[in-house]
């Protein structure tokens, strides 16, 4: 390939790029960025779920998504989540933008900023208020960074270590509500934790925390 | 195409970035990979370089694309019982500002842009662009 080739190639693309009708720009962008990608990652969110037999229905005209996380609110857009194991009776709601808990906050009655910490996508046993961490059946945290860096692996451990306690692998409270989806994590509670990356590098940092029940998926639209 | 060539190109992709707002996606810091041994950290070699930076390029375009909005929901309607329509992102009250919320369906259409893009990559990778000398 010679390099005037290359060269109209890429200015053509950015003259295409600069006829777009302009969005809000700078931090807005950001934002829909990141948005957008959280859509995507719960698109397969609920595939999964729908594929372990689990039924689940929209509660709400549009689904919302929150700049700032906060607490559960049955009033705010969300899913409602039935299992399939006959036996259960468990209900359960998949919310977005959450804030739950944390281990360390009853340990210690922790009364500062690192009582709550965020999750984008969550599915819970509790509809309303900031759910414990005990309440986490899964946790899926969405990365559509232009790089992946070490700094996203560190926080996710992080996020982790606030949900649940190492442990011998135990059924996630996922697994043990259908027949379809086997899964063991070495976790107290057994809840999951998905890290959705959309850069494949994210790959390249995966196998210590599988020690410690996180799951990187690769999602890239 | 010689290395000098390939840097060419390089400089003209971070103005190119920068004058649409974009220039994060070129800091040299997110490219830079570290030795193990020594601790040195280096930028990949100039094809590498290129290709890596128009990948970052094409990731953003797919979270900024109208059909990734509507491939997503598509794919939710397909799975829940009276899935939704849309899809909005709150933004907290500022000073000034009441609360707002942004429609991410008034997003634009981006696959001309993206298959153009995607193409170039490929043919780049065809031309054999690969690692060669690692840049300090």
């Amino acid at each position: 390939m010679k390099e005037a080739v290359a060269r109209k190639q890429i200015e053509n693309i950015f003259k295409k790029y600069n006829h777009l009708p302009k969005g809000g720009g700078g931090q807005l962008a950001g934002i829909t960025g990141g948005k957008l990608y959280e859509l995507y990652v719960l698109s397969h969110v609920v595939e999964r779920l729908h594929k372990w037999g689990f039924s689940l229905k929209f509660i709400g005209n549009t689904l919302k998504f929150k700049a700032s996380p906060g607490k559960i609110k049955l009033s705010d857009p969300h899913f409602e989540i039935t299992p399939p194991h006959p036996n259960s009776q468990k209900s359960l709601w998949l919310f977005v933008d959450i804030e739950f808990e944390t281990l360390g906050t009853p340990r210690v009655k922790a009364k500062d900023k690192s009582r709550h910490h965020e999750i984008d996508i969550v599915v819970v046993d509790v509809d309303h208020g900031n759910p414990s961490f005990k309440n986490i059946f899964l946790g899926v945290e969405c990365k559509a960074v232009a790089k992946f860096r070490k700094g996203i692996l560190k926080e996710v451990l992080g996020i982790r270590r606030e949900l649940s306690l190492l442990s011998d692998p135990a059924r996630s409270l996922l697994s043990a509500l259908t027949t379809t989806h086997l899964k063991a994590v070495p976790a107290d509670p057994p809840s999951e934790y998905w890290l959705a990356h959309i850069d494949a590098a994210g790959d390249g940092y995966d196998d210590s925390p599988e020690a410690f029940g996180i799951d990187f998926i690769h999602l890239e639209p | 195409m010689t290395d000098e060539e390939i840097e060419a190109l390089i400089k003209l992709l971070v103005v190119q970035l920068e004058e649409v707002g974009l220039g994060e996606l070129a800091d040299e810091r997110l490219y830079q990979i570290r030795d193990e041994e020594t601790g040195e950290g280096f930028l990949p070699p100039p094809g590498k370089y290129l290709i890596e930076i128009l990948e970052t390029f094409e990731r953003h375009l797919s979270i900024m694309d109208r059909h990734t909005y509507d491939n997503a929901l598509y794919r939710i309607s397909q799975f829940v019982e009276d899935a939704p329509k849309a899809a909005v992102v709150e933004l907290p009250a500022t000073r000034g500002v009441a609360r707002a919320e942004h429609d991410l369906g008034q997003l634009s259409f981006l696959s001309d842009i993206r298959g153009e893009l995607h193409t170039l990559i490929g043919q780049l990778r065809e031309a054999g662009f690969g690692p060669s000398r690692p840049r300090s």
